[in-house]
């Protein structure tokens, strides 16, 4: 209530107070104000808010979009390590095969050489007894032969010799 | 044979042959074609009898007989 | 250890077989003995080439048929016989005793052990002179023998039956060429026959240590007679070789005989000539010397199927003085052979192992029995090394080459490291396919060059024991496909990656550029 005559007092007092023309030519000049501030200051403002707004969007999607490549990089990375060690073990794994492989070579080969060195010396060792009793035979046949040979030149009567001459000569006239 | 006619026959024996023997041998080479034949004593083919004619050796000898066992042997 | 009655009772057995039979035999009595020679009166019926009895057990060789005499050549007891000493001929000529029992044996060139093993009791024999197969038993050289060595397999192939002349100076492997072939034929069911005539008794040890280490013994016979045996076995050691050869090739097998060396035999023959005193014609060699070698030579072919299809594959070796092939014997050995292997030792000095030269040596009938592959795939080898020679020689005294050049010399001398090879490291036909395969290709390019021997080897090596199914698919019969090519690359580009790295290449031509720019 007081509120609403206070105001009413009020308004007439301003009435009596501002004549209205004055206040038109305020209101104008005002309108003008505003208006050539808008035009003037808050449009470029606010454009330049606008800009670095999107320069400030456009770093921070450059940002993310490093973060996605070094994100990629490290995962690149990780799968090359895995695959090089992957290589690596395949590698080794072949080495090791094939170190195997000669290893077991060289020692069936060695094994090999070893068992035909046994052969060949049982082999020696059986010609060696060969020979040896070859040997043997050779010189009792030398004895008995040299014996023989004392035992005939003393005991051939001319009889005997005289029937062998006959023999050879039958059997030689024989042949022809 | 005619081509040994002139040949000379070399008989080695081991002691002097008696002369049926000495008969013997006098047919065998005659009959090799050979007109003499020159006789050599040698005690050490022990016995039989050796006959050089031309190029052939008949070698009828005790000593080639025991060289023949011991080569026999030895093989 | 010894059994006393066995031996009473085999002297009885002997006793009683010796035969009692007072014989009759043509004979002659010696009245010359000199030098090993003999000249013996009488013996009238002896024929030429006939084998003589000397009193006391020697064998002798009649050679010369005179009026009244005949001079003859003693094979032992040249200082046992004298002056009016019996000689009884035979009847037959030289034999040599054959059969499967010789393989593994050392012999001497009458058939009897060396190599201090059991007696051989050969149930046959052979005339150690023989004819050669004559024209209408003979059948085409179709089959390859495989030496191992791939610089001969792939441009100078050997058939069997085929007569291949191995010739170089002293020291420069012409008989690691004869032993590597002889271990390449493990398996191979070809029988080894090496005749060494004139050889050192330490180097012969030597060969025979490596046969035996390696495996080979079983399948290999050595006719053996070294420099201290007398001059009539050196004769006779090749034609004693030949005759225990032909027994199996007329059995239908495959032989290859190693004949080390012919010049050797030459001179024993011409000593042997000389104290018989036959006329002395060029190099005091005697007039009959051509023969010598082309009648032993012709004795080397392969049947025709008829004939059961066996083959003798000789590879006579020749030594030349200085790298003269004109000389007497290289010269007739060398037209008497289907073809040659020289051996140089300027190469063999620089490290060219083994030292052929591929410009002087020939194949002239092996190229028909070469494997498909193989001959499709090393046409061209033959042809780019001439030219790499030919280039590298022109090029030795320019300083900047084009890159063209410098790629064709490096190639050029990639090839020559494939080439080389160890002694003793023989290659089978696929790993061949596979060395002349990568070496060909451009990926050569991508290997230092200094690394292209441990490359090869370790190629090898990698594929045997990861990738053995790729050999098996390798059909050395048929022409290789463009997509076994190209697994044979890949698997190479692989071992090329994991052993000299992936970026040699860059490297490489980093290399070159920087040089280059020098």
């Amino acid at each position: 209530m007081f509120v609403e005559y206070g105001g009413s007092q009020l308004l007439a007092s301003i009435g009596e107070l501002v004549e209205w023309e004055s206040v038109v030519c305020h209101l104008i000049a005002l309108v003008i104000l505003t208006v050539g501030l808008y035009i003037l200051l808050f449009k470029p403002v606010k454009r330049m808010i606008r800009e670095r707004q999107e320069k400030i969007k456009k770093i921070e999607k450059e940002n993310s979009d490093l973060n996605a490549e070094v994100k990629q990089m490290k995962d690149s990375t990780s799968v090359l390590l895995a695959e090089a060690k992957k290589e690596a073990a395949v590698i080794h794994e072949n080495a090791v095969k094939s170190a195997n492989q000669k290893a077991d070579d060289i020692v069936s080969g060695a094994r090999a050489q070893a068992k035909s060195l046994v052969e060949r010396t049982e082999q020696e060792l059986d010609e060696e007894r060969r020979s040896l009793q070859s040997d043997i035979e050779r010189q009792i046949s030398d004895v008995s032969l040299a014996v023989a040979e004392k035992i005939l030149r003393r005991d051939i009567t001319p009889e005997d010799d005289k029937k062998m001459i006959a023999d050879s000569l039958a059997e030689w006239s024989k042949d022809q | 044979m005619s081509s040994q006619n002139k040949i000379t026959a070399k008989v080695i024996l081991a002691r002097k042959p008696d002369s049926e023997t000495m008969e013997k041998i006098e047919a065998f080479v005659r009959k090799r074609g050979c007109a003499n034949a020159v006789y050599e004593i040698d005690s050490g083919i022990i016995g039989g009898i050796i006959v050089y004619i031309g190029d052939i050796v008949y070698d009828g000898s005790v000593k080639s007989r025991l060289e023949k066992i011991r080569s026999g042997i030895a093989d | 250890m010894i059994d006393v009655n066995a031996i009473g009772k085999s002297i009885v057995k002997k006793v009683s077989a010796a035969s009692m039979a007072s014989d009759e035999r043509a004979c002659g009595r010696i009245i010359y003995s000199g030098d090993g020679i003999i000249r013996v009166s009488g013996l009238s019926g002896v024929k030429y080439n006939e084998l003589l009895e000397v009193q006391g057990g020697y064998k002798a060789l009649a050679l010369n048929l005179e009026q009244d005499s005949v001079g003859a050549v003693l094979f032992s007891g040249e200082d046992k016989v004298c002056y009016g000493d019996l000689v009884y001929s035979t009847g037959e000529t030289v034999h040599m005793p054959v059969g499967e029992c010789m393989l593994g044996r050392i012999v001497d060139p009458l058939g009897e052990p060396l190599d201090g093993l059991s007696e051989i009791r050969a149930t046959q024999s052979r005339p150690v002179e023989f004819p050669a197969p004559a024209i209408m038993d003979r059948g085409k050289v179709n089959e390859p023998l495989q030496t191992g060595i791939l610089a001969i397999d792939s441009m100078i192939p050997i058939g069997r039956g085929q007569r291949e002349l191995i010739i170089g100076d002293r020291q420069t492997g012409k008989t690691a060429i004869a032993v590597d072939t002889i271990l390449n034929q493990k398996g191979e069911d070809v029988i080894c026959i090496y005749v060494s005539i004139g050889q050192k008794a330490s180097s012969l040890a030597k060969i025979i240590t490596t046969l035996r280490n390696n495996g080979a013994l079983p399948y290999t016979c050595i006719v053996s007679s070294t420099a201290d045996d007398d001059a009539p076995l050196q004769y006779l050691a090749p034609y004693s070789g030949c005759a225990l050869a032909e027994y199996f090739m007329y059995q239908g097998k495959d032989v290859l005989i190693v004949y080390d060396d012919l010049s050797k035999h030459a001179v024993a023959y011409r000593t042997m000539s000389l104290l018989l005193k036959r006329p002395a014609g060029r190099e005091a060699y005697p007039g009959d010397v051509f023969y010598l070698h082309s009648r032993l030579l012709e004795r080397a072919a392969k049947l025709s199927e008829e004939k059961g299809g066996g083959s003798i594959t000789a590879l006579p070796i020749v030594e030349t003085l200085a790298g003269d092939i004109s000389a007497y014997i290289p010269t007739n050995v060398i037209s008497i052979t289907d073809g040659q292997i020289y051996l140089e030792s300027e190469l063999f000095n620089s490290g060219v192992r083994p030292a052929v030269n591929v410009g002087l040596s020939v194949s002239r009938v092996g190229g028909s029995a070469q494997r498909k592959a193989v001959r499709q795939i090393s046409g061209q080898l033959r042809v780019n090394l001439a030219q790499y020679r030919e280039l590298a020689i022109f090029m030795q005294f320019g300083s900047d080459l084009d890159a063209e050049t410098q790629k064709t010399l490096s190639r050029g001398a990639k090839m020559t490291d494939t080439l080389k090879q160890r002694q003793y490291l023989n290659y089978s036909v696929r790993e061949m396919i596979v060395l002349l395969t990568v070496s060909q290709s451009d990926l050569i390019d991508k290997i230092p060059e200094k690394k292209m021997t441990a490359y090869n080897e370790g190629l090898l090596d990698y594929i045997h024991a990861n990738h053995a199914s790729l050999l098996e698919k390798i059909d050395p019969d048929s022409s290789i496909s463009d997509s076994l090519r190209a697994d044979i690359l890949s698997v190479a580009e692989e071992y090329i990656n994991c052993s000299v790295g992936a970026q040699p290449a860059l490297e490489g031509e980093e290399g070159k550029n920087s040089s280059d720019t020098k």
